[in-house]
């Protein structure tokens, strides 16, 4: 129960960490963006709070919340995420190169690809982590 | 020496030779512009000696990767995705809070690109050093 609150408490402070400039990013400049994060972000609560109660519900049953394998899981979707995020770095860079001004594409601001990047990485682990859990595919 | 090795060699010798040219072509830098070059410049030699390090393990009849550098990786790789999310959580607020609210000067998109890639970049490298050398893999 203890672990759960420590969890909860380190959750909500990445969240409000996170979500402030996003907000801010959001509410001011594109309203319209608005919805959609906000939709994205109770599609996520939901998901959270289901992977809680099984977490839970697991630890009831007297499995351990993290093992061997599932540690081993999050250091290779890590990894694979690490490497796309580079390989995601390298296409923005030729696309500010390449496209920008050339055929109509319109320049990146540094706040939306900082966005872009959080999303991704976010989003990339949470998927990568569920395949090698799921699959046992580990090292 | 493997295909591996042999493209991690020639990328590490055209980006020390691209980075000369961009120097000696540059004219002045100023505070920014060197700090970035050295830091691609670590990185780039940290590369290459890992790149020369897997070399003669395969030229002593070694496996050029056997499974506990491969955890290594996948360690030092999951610290570097914890520090590139933490890196873009601080541009994200350094871009907008700070440039809003305290006029700060807003970094644009090329500079941002550059911080998120090379600071995890770096810890990815002395992590994987660092593991390798301790053998500290779970």
């Amino acid at each position: 129960m203890e672990c759960d609150r420590k969890l909860m408490g380190w959750i909500f402070f990445a969240a409000v960490f996170i979500l402030l400039p996003l907000w801010h990013v959001f509410n001011f400049e594109s309203p319209g963006f608005s919805p959609v994060i906000l939709g994205g972000l109770l599609i996520f609560g939901i998901i959270f709070l289901f992977a809680l109660k099984k977490a839970r519900q697991e630890k009831k049953e007297g499995y351990v919340l993290r093992d061997e394998r599932t540690v081993l899981a999050h250091f290779k979707a890590g990894y694979y995420t690490f490497i796309t995020t580079l390989l995601l770095g390298f296409g923005l860079m030729l696309y500010n190169m390449l496209l920008v001004g050339n055929h109509g594409f319109g320049p990146m601001l540094g706040r939306h690809v900082v966005v872009l990047f959080v999303v991704f990485m976010s989003v990339l682990y949470a998927l990568l982590t569920w395949y090698f859990n799921s699959s046992g595919e580990n090292v | 020496m493997d295909g591996k090795t042999v493209i991690g060699f020639i990328v590490g010798v055209l980006v020390l030779l691209t980075m000369t040219l961009y120097l000696t072509a540059a004219g002045p830098l100023d505070f920014g512009e060197i700090a970035l070059s050295i830091l691609v410049l670590f990185m780039v030699v940290a590369s290459l000696k890992l790149v020369i390090d897997r070399a003669r393990e395969i030229k002593k009849g070694h496996a050029g990767e056997d499974e506990m550098s491969k955890r290594a990786g996948h360690k030092a790789g999951y610290f570097a995705y914890i520090a590139s999310v933490w890196v873009a959580v601080a541009l994200l607020w350094y871009n907008t809070f700070f440039v809003d609210e305290f006029a700060m000067p807003a970094l644009d998109f090329g500079v941002v690109i550059g911080i998120i890639v090379l600071v995890p970049g770096i810890i990815f490298l002395m992590a994987t050093f660092h593991f390798l050398r301790k053998g500290d893999v779970e």
